[in-house]
């Protein structure tokens, strides 16, 4: 069945036609995820939440523009949200670090609480270059279509690509090719 | 140089995203600009693929469980965190940006123009100071020391007092 007859199956009520979209973007939205966050656990976390949201909201979904950049956009929103959580957790336990009162915070080990080995070409970008780059190399999206998820101008969504693409070209001539992940 | 620095030069100095944005639509086109950005393989390399995740987890039923009613929340006017319509719209943000870009540019020329205008301002003649007071009814034609025309300073202060400075000319 087409995708938007889904949707619109799921609009009336059939839930159960959602199912085959979730099977059909968790992929390319993990990856996504994982390529902006660097980490497989937020990563899964997030696309969860994405897929809850837009299962809540899909009747705010604009039927004449692309379901997977509506995915994609809300997937964004998530992650940047999640980004701001952790910096403010790790503010809060950088004060309770220094208060006297309170037993000193200790870093998790990362070894073991991330088991992602990720790449340190990407450690250079913003997420918001990261997205640009991987929506452009993986998803084969144009800057007018960047800046779409991203909601921007399409010059700024440009000009993420165009830092992305040029740092990461430095990284690889200064010879990081041979960095794992996963 | 090559053309192709000038235009990394010209990018790094650009003040706006929207010429930024137009350089960088150049350089992608240019082969000569494009071969200093990786290209979409090398790019792509350096990126985990959904094909890379391997076996992932069926979220299925948390999604189901989560949302029973699709659309119940309909009836909200407020944007959603995380959700598409969450942030700031485009448009206020580019008027934003342009409003301190402008007003920016306007305090700067402020500063610009009373600066030149200070540098360029003569010290007051005593011709010039006796003007001004003679608009009040003070007027003062010429002063003399030692039988020779002096240097006259004459100054009021904001409570109306009037200082005449006479000092002998060399």
């Amino acid at each position: 069945m087409d995708e938007k007859k889904r949707i619109a199956a799921c609009l009336c009520g059939d839930g159960e036609e959602f199912r085959p979209i979730v099977n059909q973007y968790q992929g390319p939205l993990t990856a996504l995820a994982v390529n902006m966050l660097g980490n497989r656990q937020d990563a899964e976390d997030v696309c969860q939440e994405t897929f809850v949201q837009a299962f809540l909201h899909l009747d705010r979904y604009d039927p004449s523009l692309s379901f997977r950049n509506w995915l994609y956009t809300i997937l964004y929103r998530r992650v940047l949200d999640l980004i701001k959580r952790k910096r403010r957790f790790r503010a809060f336990f950088a004060r309770a670090a220094a208060d006297p009162l309170r037993p000193p915070y200790t870093e998790p080990n990362k070894a073991t609480a991330d088991p992602t080995h990720f790449l340190k070409l990407l450690e250079n970008l913003s997420p918001r270059e990261r997205l640009a780059a991987a929506l452009w190399a993986n998803d084969g999206l144009t800057a007018v279509e960047i800046a779409g998820v991203l909601g921007c101008a399409a010059s700024t969504a440009r000009v993420y690509l165009f830092n992305a693409r040029k740092k990461i070209k430095a990284e690889l001539e200064k010879g990081h090719e041979t960095l794992g992940y996963l | 140089m090559k053309h192709s620095g000038i235009f990394e030069w010209m990018y790094r100095l650009a003040p706006v995203r929207a010429w930024k944005g137009r350089l960088a639509a150049h350089m992608e086109k240019c082969p000569d600009c494009a071969r200093r950005l990786a290209g979409r393989d090398e790019v792509r390399r350096v990126l985990i693929q959904a094909g890379d995740l391997g076996r992932l987890n069926d979220i299925w039923p948390i999604v189901r469980k989560a949302g029973p009613g699709i659309g119940r929340d309909r009836s909200m006017n407020g944007t959603v965190p995380g959700s598409a319509f969450s942030g700031r719209p485009r448009r206020l943000s580019l008027v934003f940006r342009w409003a301190s870009a402008l007003s920016g540019l306007a305090v700067v020329s402020f500063m610009l123009v009373g600066v030149v205008r200070y540098i360029q301002s003569p010290s007051p003649s005593p011709a010039v100071v006796s003007n001004i007071i003679e608009n009040d009814g003070f007027i003062l034609h010429s002063a003399r020391v030692d039988n020779r025309s002096a240097n006259t300073y004459i100054l009021q202060s904001n409570d109306g007092m009037i200082l005449v400075w006479v000092e002998k000319s060399l």
